[in-house]
């Protein structure tokens, strides 16, 4: 074991928030090391896997590696298979990437802001948690992740969440099938609005605009999605180290409960050392909580609160479907996987007693439901209709130019029965412990799917449509929250507002893992946020910390 | 020794299509490296007889009457598809007999409905072989893998729409095409 490399800051994960914090500090001149347990992305070549795979899933492009294995869709629901060790008693839904560049890879890219009340459910509504800062304090932050990450939105509409700039670049044009459903949703009161994402519109920080290549899940092939690689690859012009295949396993502390640097381990099972003045853990939510428990001999670290790896949260999405009516084609599987969605669920009254959600409306089809049309074809009717030649086609092309569907984002508040914790007696293939997660939906959120899917029904009826399905279970959002809480009072979170641990004092952690609700908006844009407040934050402290040795 | 997928290129090259044809069928079926030799030898190049194994050509043949000609349709996964049909005992005798009573007609039907008319879907097994062709060339899919994704029917068949991957154009989204 060896020391390979020294430097101010050692980042763990190069994620979206991993990727901000280094790309800010090395232009203010702070050293910084970066360490990504996966490995490179090649994006055309992902292409071409892609479209060789089989199962379009969101993983579908990306390496699976034996010493930085992640969680797929295809095993979440298998019990007893993946990644993941599922203790139930629901699965948890949720994945995640582990290579250079993390899971913007395969985001689809929507970036609603949270609303103010978001932060004060517990002032406001008598549950959850309030944040140790407001709206007000993040808003300065959102407008610069608005800028970092390249947002194009309508400046026009009111999604609730006060702006004191305009986005970045005009919105993406809502889709055809996004006015159909406009129309039906006007005449039930309620109305549908374009959904701010990190998707170019123009030429934008020598980007290319969307050529609606309709695959932002799993892979933009031309990088018009924002993904962190952008960030990564500024980082390292600029004098970053990135070291991947390097998985993080723990952090070392010196004798005084200060960081030194961290461990890691290479594919062989070889482990080294980077040492810094600050750590800063950007691993995303299950990861991050991970490795903190596994440090310092399997006691954990920065756990004075008993809250690493607890309050794990995601956005359960309740999901419906339905082909439109025979009159109506609504003309899917174009542009953006989706381009509107509905908000003003997100404001309900009745927060204190079930959760607000946002209903997502799908530009993809039955993808989501069902798959990729090359597998819908295998399952549905079709094969067993004993119809074929053009008759055949025109039914085809009849079915899917009318395919529906919504999928609502729930909230869930933060439960400390809902877990990740390393799976100490089982390993992975570099012996490294898997994720353990204890995972429950209460009725809090269960009455938030309800009221979800009532509203899809209602939609579907004003739109006439035909088959329509509600799925009777949640689905996975990938937005993995909660685990590594924020919060003001020591006894009760594991890091302040600034996201620097309560416990290690030269240690911050970035990611959504410091959520400690989680609204009902997508949350990336919040964490890029609260990443560079952070980096403001370690700047200002780091002449105070101890030298890297 | 010499990589046999750049034999296999250089030999593509040489050949005439039903030949290319019958290597293709070769390679999905994995007997490439013996069949190398023998494609080679202009007496079994495209060989097909009017009773033997279905060929390649006879496959695209069948393949084109059944989507009614309406696609272009590609040798190398129908190669895939053929060999896959070919292995599993549910198909092989049907398709022999679908082929000869179609393909190998005095007089071929040009339609899937002409196909049906000329009664060679009666039989059960006849129909879901029917199916499972177009199954194959709508999905792209083969036993488990990918043969083609960017020509699937399911895709090529939607006017509308492009295949995943494959550009439509800055905003085309936004109307009714
Ligand atoms: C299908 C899908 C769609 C999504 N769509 C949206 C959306 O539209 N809008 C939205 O806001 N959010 C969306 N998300 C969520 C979004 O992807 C995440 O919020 C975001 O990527 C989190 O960023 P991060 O940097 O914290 O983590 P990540 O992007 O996951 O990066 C963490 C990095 O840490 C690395 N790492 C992990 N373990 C270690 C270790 N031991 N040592 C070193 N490195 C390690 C990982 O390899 C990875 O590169 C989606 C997620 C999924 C799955």
């Amino acid at each position: 074991m060896s020391i390979v490399a020294t430097a101010d800051v050692v980042i763990v994960g190069s994620g979206v928030a991993g990727a901000l914090v280094a790309d800010r500090l090395v232009r203010r001149g702070v050293s910084v090391v970066v360490l990504e347990a996966g490995p490179p992305v090649d994006r055309d070549r992902a292409v071409e896997i892609f479209r060789q795979a089989p199962a379009k899933v969101p993983e579908s492009p990306y390496p699976s590696t034996a010493h930085a294995p992640r969680p797929t869709v295809l095993d979440i629901g298998v019990p007893g298979t993946g990644y993941f060790v599922q203790e139930g008693p629901e699965p948890f839904g949720s994945t995640y990437e582990r290579v250079v560049g993390g899971t913007t890879w395969h985001w689809l890219g929507s970036t609603p802001r949270l609303l103010p009340s978001d932060f004060e459910m517990r002032t406001r509504f008598g549950v959850g948690r309030d944040w140790p800062l407001t709206y007000a304090d993040l808003e300065p932050y959102y407008v610069q992740a608005e800028k970092e990450m390249g947002v194009a939105g309508d400046g026009r509409q009111d999604q609730g969440s006060p702006r004191s700039a305009g986005f970045p670049m005009p919105a993406v044009p809502i889709s055809f099938l996004d006015k159909v459903v406009r129309g039906a949703a006007r005449t039930i009161g309620l109305d549908v609005l374009s959904t701010p994402q990190a998707r170019n519109t123009e030429t934008y920080n020598d980007r290319h605009h969307c050529v609606g290549n309709s695959n932002c899940i799993p892979i933009c092939p031309i990088g018009a999605k924002y993904d962190a690689v952008i960030h990564l690859d500024r980082a390292v012009e600029k004098g970053a180290k990135l070291i991947s295949d390097a998985v993080v396993r723990e952090v070392l502390l010196r004798e005084d409960g200060t960081a030194r640097g961290v461990r890691f381990r290479r594919p062989d099972g070889t482990d080294d050392e980077v040492l810094g003045r600050a750590v800063v853990m950007a691993a995303h939510a299950i990861e991050t909580p991970k490795i903190l428990l596994m440090s310092n001999g399997g006691d954990g670290i920065a756990n004075s609160s008993g809250q690493v790896g607890q309050n794990l949260m995601d956005h359960p999405i309740a999901l419906s479907y339905a082909l439109s009516a025979p009159d109506q084609p609504v003309y899917p599987q174009r542009g953006p996987l989706s381009t509107a969605g509905i908000e003003s669920p997100r404001q309900s009254p009745d927060r204190g007693l079930r959760s607000a959600f946002r209903v997502e409306i799908g530009n993809d089809g039955w993808r989501f439901p069902i798959g990729d049309p090359t597998f819908e074809f295998t399952q549905g009717p079709f094969p067993a209709l004993r119809e074929g030649g053009a008759a055949l086609a025109a039914r085809w092309e009849d079915h899917v130019s009318h395919e529906l569907r919504f999928a609502s984002l729930t909230e869930q508040l933060p439960d400390r029965a809902n877990t990740i914790t390393p799976a100490f007696d089982l390993l992975d293939d570099i012996g490294i412990p898997r994720p353990r997660i204890t995972f429950s939906i209460d009725a809090y959120t269960q009455g938030g799917l309800d009221d979800a899917q009532a509203l899809h029904e209602r939609l579907f009826g004003a739109l006439r449509a035909r088959e329509r399905t509600h799925v009777p279970f949640a689905f996975g959002a990938g937005h993995i929250m909660g685990t590594t809480i924020m919060g003001t009072d020591p006894r009760d979170s594991v890091a302040d507002g600034f996201g620097r641990s309560h416990d290690v004092p030269n240690m911050w952690i970035v990611g959504s893992s410091l959520f400690p609700t989680c609204g009902t908006a997508n949350p990336t844009l919040t964490l890029a946020a609260l990443a560079l407040r952070t980096e403001v934050a370690l700047r200002a402290a780091l002449p105070s910390l101890p030298a890297a040795v | 020794m010499t990589n046999p997928r750049s034999d296999v290129r250089a030999l593509e090259a040489a050949l005439p299509l039903a030949s290319r044809r019958e290597l293709l069928v070769g390679l999905a079926s994995g007997t490439l490296v013996m069949a190398g030799a023998d494609l080679l030898s202009p007496a079994s190049a495209g060989a097909a007889t009017r009773t033997g194994p279905v060929t390649l050509d006879e496959f695209m043949e069948l393949s084109e009457i059944l989507t009614d000609d309406e696609f272009s349709l590609d040798d190398e996964p129908g190669a895939l598809y053929l060999a896959s049909l070919v292995r599993d005992p549910a198909y092989n005798d049907p398709l022999r007999q679908l082929v000869q009573d179609t393909v190998r007609a005095d007089r071929v039907p040009r339609t899937f409905n002409a196909v049906v008319r000329r009664g060679a879907l009666r039989s059960e097994a006849a129909a879901r072989t029917a199916q499972q062709v177009l199954v194959l060339w709508y999905s792209g899919l083969v036993d488990g893998r990918t043969a083609d994704y960017l020509e699937a029917l399911a895709w090529q068949s939607l006017p509308f729409a492009e295949p995943p991957s494959t550009k439509i154009g800055f905003s085309k989204w936004d109307e009714a095409p």
